[in-house]
């Protein structure tokens, strides 16, 4: 027996969330349709505890859907970025000894705290990835994953992040900068191989 | 050098390889998703325009946790799921309550309200209002905050309407009264068995109140009937106040349930009793099989444990964490001389009642 009621395929996830507010259920369908980009996205980026993440991210989905702006059709963006917060908040979790994060400004990526990565995240990413990402403030890194691992475009990572566009831009590019610097000191080459260090 | 797109094309390749979700995950966190919004529409807040509740046919505040066989086992899960290690073995007192007297044996004490109420004077009026707040706290175990409020109207033939505010009830009862969530069957029920022993109300009770779980009350394990009898009961408490037959037939139901404690708090001002449902086991089989979206055996589920506990001790080494969440306690304060409902409080969630005999007629019936 099916716990969810059935949907019709050419109903918008926007529709859908709207329909969840008289029924409930209806909001598994957003489940069926973005469970597995939800929890792919949340398993590398948090490891095991990513499949935790994941499930919390759709409650607390259901919980907020009275924020969802329901002109977008589409609501992986949001549900990734509500999976971005969690996780973020989770790798925080693990790394209690980094010093706290204090009030910031309007852009949290310029905390120092957050460009130091944990050794949860670090560990999680794997080694390569930890190195050439290092340094890059953390909601730096969330923009280019979010873009990168989701083929997100940046209106998408707007959306995700609740950021203007231009902030997007400006973060993705500033990482992609540091990336692209810290790639060619490891010695990586364009094809992403490791250059003969000799 | 990296240059153009080769950066971003970089970081996409080496993204850590991730296996499809299986289905024991999928099933567990789509039990646990459906449970929630469940547990969820019965609290739907009411303070942002688009969630406003029509008059008319929203199943609000449905209390009914477990509507069938699956979602009864996923609501079960959640209520045991929602606190990893739960441990609710010890009783907890109301916001500004205080303890008196120290726990007293449970059923004792809610037979006692029970006889109390049935052999007390008839109220007058014909209809119950049950207005409550809804006190919605963000913390562990719970992501949502705010608050709402409600007002259920709850005639004695059965008749149920419900507004935000008792200022939108004469609209409500315009259009007429909610049918898709009606007690009238278990108020029946418990009406026609107002003298039996608790054991026999029980019976009438889950029988009354299966079609509102779609499900199978009657033969369920016993922790499940118990947990729908909890979580139904507040409804029927509220629905009950100034029937007395129904209210103390509803009471002796309630000290039926398993691992349930009472203490004897002051409350507001009120002498009542805190009723607090103990976790049923807390037995790790029987989380995972209330989470399981198939049935599973006893060993099945003992195996499932064992793979869980691994992965917990995986994610210690590791130096992962799961932020704590505090133990799963559901308590039911009621007034101890009437029976009224007062509060009651659930994991980021405060319900403070204000229950009254009232005229139908004086909201247009």
């Amino acid at each position: 027996m099916s716990t969810w009621v059935q949907h019709d395929p050419v109903e918008t996830d926007a529709v859908v969330i709207g329909r969840s507010f008289r029924t409930p259920k209806a909001f598994g369908e957003l489940f069926d349709r973005h469970w597995d980009s939800v929890y792919r996205y949340c398993r590398s980026r948090a490891g095991d505890a990513g499949e935790d993440l994941a499930a919390e991210t759709f409650k607390l989905a259901f919980d907020r859907r009275a924020t969802y702006e329901l002109d977008r059709a589409d609501a992986k963006p949001w549900l990734l970025g509500l999976a971005t917060n969690l996780i973020r908040n989770h790798l925080r979790g693990c790394d209690r000894g980094r010093r706290a994060v204090g009030r910031l400004g309007a852009d949290r990526c310029e905390d120092l705290a957050d460009a130091a990565m944990g050794r949860a995240e670090a560990a999680l990413l794997g080694p390569a990835l930890a190195q050439a990402l290092d340094g890059i403030p953390g909601c730096d890194r969330d923009a280019l994953l979010l873009m990168a691992w989701n083929d997100l475009s940046y209106q998408e990572v707007a959306q995700a992040l609740e950021i203007p566009i231009g902030t997007v831009r400006s973060r993705i590019s500033r990482a992609r900068l540091r990336l692209r610097a810290r790639l060619s000191e490891l010695g990586y080459s364009r094809e992403g191989h490791l250059e003969d260090q000799g | 050098m990296i240059d153009n797109n080769d950066d971003v094309q970089w970081v996409k390749a080496q993204r850590p390889t991730v296996e499809p979700p299986d289905a024991e995950a999928t099933g567990w966190a789509r039990a646990a998703l459906l449970a929630h919004t469940e547990r969820s529409s019965r609290l739907t807040r009411i303070d942002s325009p688009s969630e406003r509740p029509a008059a008319r046919g929203t199943r609000r505040r449905k209390s009914g946790l477990f509507r069938s066989h699956r979602g009864m086992a996923a609501a079960a899960a959640v209520a045991l799921m929602a606190a990893a290690g739960i441990a609710a073995s010890v009783i907890g007192f109301p916001t500004g309550g205080s303890n008196l007297l120290g726990p007293a044996p449970a059923s004792a004490a809610v037979l006692t309200l029970a006889h109390q109420v049935q052999t007390a004077p008839q109220l007058k009026g014909d209809a119950t209002l049950v207005l409550h707040t809804n006190l919605l706290t963000e913390g562990p175990g719970s992501s949502t905050s705010g608050s709402f409020t409600g007002a259920d109207l709850h005639l004695d033939d059965g008749r149920y309407y419900y507004a935000q505010t008792v200022a939108g009830l004469p609209e409500a009862v315009k259009a007429g009264p909610m049918t898709d969530y009606s007690l009238k069957a278990v108020t029946d029920a418990m009406s026609a068995n107002a003298t039996a022993d608790p054991q026999t109300a029980r019976a009438a009770y889950l029988k009354a109140v299966n079609p509102l779980y779609a499900g199978d009350t009657e033969t369920e394990p016993g922790w499940q009937q118990d947990n729908v009898i909890w979580v139904s009961g507040i409804d029927v408490l509220g629905a009950a106040y100034g029937r007395p037959d129904v209210l103390a037939a509803t009471l002796r139901v309630l000290s039926t349930v398993d691992g349930v404690t009472v203490t004897h708090v002051n409350f507001d001002g009120h002498d009542a009793l805190a009723i607090s449902m103990k976790d049923p086991g807390s037995k790790a089989q029987a989380k995972i099989i209330a989470a399981s979206p198939a049935p599973m055996s006893s060993s099945e589920a003992a195996d499932a444990a064992k793979i869980l506990r691994e992965k917990k001790e995986a994610m210690a080494k590791a130096h992962i964490k799961v932020q704590p969440i505090p133990p799963h306690l559901m308590t039911l304060t009621l007034d101890d001389q009437t029976g009224a409902l007062l509060q009651y409080t659930d994991i980021g969630l405060r319900v403070t009642y204000t229950v009254t005999r009232v005229d139908a007629a004086d909201y247009g019936l």
